[in-house]
């Protein structure tokens, strides 16, 4: 038996699935968003602290390895300059501390030389006998 | 109603519904129903599965009515979503169906002067074609598309939407005739 194209189009006519269909679509669509709101809900009740939702988009991920190196950066740096200030402090106290021996050895130098001075006085005025044995520092 | 004032009808149905009027929503999806129940109700031959993926198909469009700019840019939305829900859905599911046609009351349809026996028969037939096949068959002679806007649905070029289509009619006819004949001789 041929068929026709009319035929086809007669087999392949459009079909209403009921009137109660438009009802259906609209409960499910009620359904879905009741479903949504509640697990809307759901989420929320269920965390502590109120943070705001984060999507880790590359770019949000590049800002976060910037700002992660920035700091990075700074804290190499201020720990650098802290050494150097310590370093720093450490050698001013050593000259310090060489140039307060050096004059302590000066002033026992001239403080050697004024009681060799002094010696010298009254051993010239003693008997050779009773001598003070001079005595170098 | 002429179809320019049903067009600006459709289009402030639209703008209404994209606001949240779902008296409005309810307006779009009873008239388009047919269409999007049709193309998966001839497509997947399976009543329930059809009414699945049209509720599917308008729930998907209620999230994207923004997107939609007229009444001519929903029809092709809807088409091109319902085409493309009936073929990801009769790709997954194998072919166990859950009710048989025969035992299903038949939809309404507008005109009942066809004969009913080679209506049923073509349907059947259709049924036994590849999925491209089919789907090309229904956008032609349901949905009244040239081979251009066939193509743009199924993203096909449109030499190849043309001789699938004559390739399809081919092996309808060959198996309608190798049907009816296995007919003939049961009943003689």
């Amino acid at each position: 038996m041929p068929f026709s194209e009319d035929d086809l189009r007669q087999a392949l006519k459009r079909k209403d699935p009921g009137p109660e269909f438009t009802r259906r679509v609209m409960e499910r669509l009620n359904e879905r968003e009741t479903e949504s709101k509640a697990s809307a809900r759901e989420k929320r009740g269920r965390r502590v602290f109120w943070l705001p939702q984060i999507r880790f988009t590359p770019a949000l991920a590049c800002a976060l390895a910037l700002v992660l190196s920035v700091g990075a950066w700074i804290g190499y740096w201020s720990y650098r300059q802290h050494e150097q200030q310590v370093r720093i402090a450490e050698y001013q106290q050593k000259q310090a501390e060489d140039k307060a021996k050096r004059e302590t050895i000066l002033a026992l130098r001239i403080t050697s030389e004024k009681l060799n001075h002094v010696l010298r006085k009254v051993n010239s005025g003693l008997p050779p006998d009773v001598k003070i044995r001079r005595e170098r520092l | 109603m002429p179809d320019g004032q049903q067009e600006d009808l459709m289009t402030a149905s639209l703008e209404q519904a994209a606001q949240g009027d779902a008296a409005a929503f309810a307006q779009i999806v009873s008239s388009h129903q047919a269409m999007v129940f049709s193309i998966a109700w001839h497509y997947l031959q399976d009543r329930s599965l059809a009414e699945d993926v049209a509720q599917e198909v308008f729930l998907e469009l209620y999230q994207n009515l923004a997107a939609i700019q007229s009444a001519s840019h929903l029809t092709y939305w809807l088409r091109r979503v319902s085409v493309h829900r009936c073929i990801d859905l009769a790709r997954r599911r194998t072919h166990r169906r859950e009710q048989a046609m025969d035992g299903l009351p038949e939809p309404a349809t507008q005109n009942a002067l066809a004969d009913p026996v080679l209506m049923a028969r073509l349907r059947e037939t259709l049924d036994a074609l590849p999925e491209k096949q089919r789907m090309v068959i229904i956008l032609r002679y349901q949905e009244d598309l040239g081979p251009a806007e066939i193509a743009e649905l199924l993203r096909m070029p449109v030499n190849t939407v043309k001789s699938t289509l004559h390739r399809s009619l081919d092996d309808l006819r060959r198996k309608l005739a190798r049907k009816l004949g296995d007919l003939r001789y049961a009943i003689f």
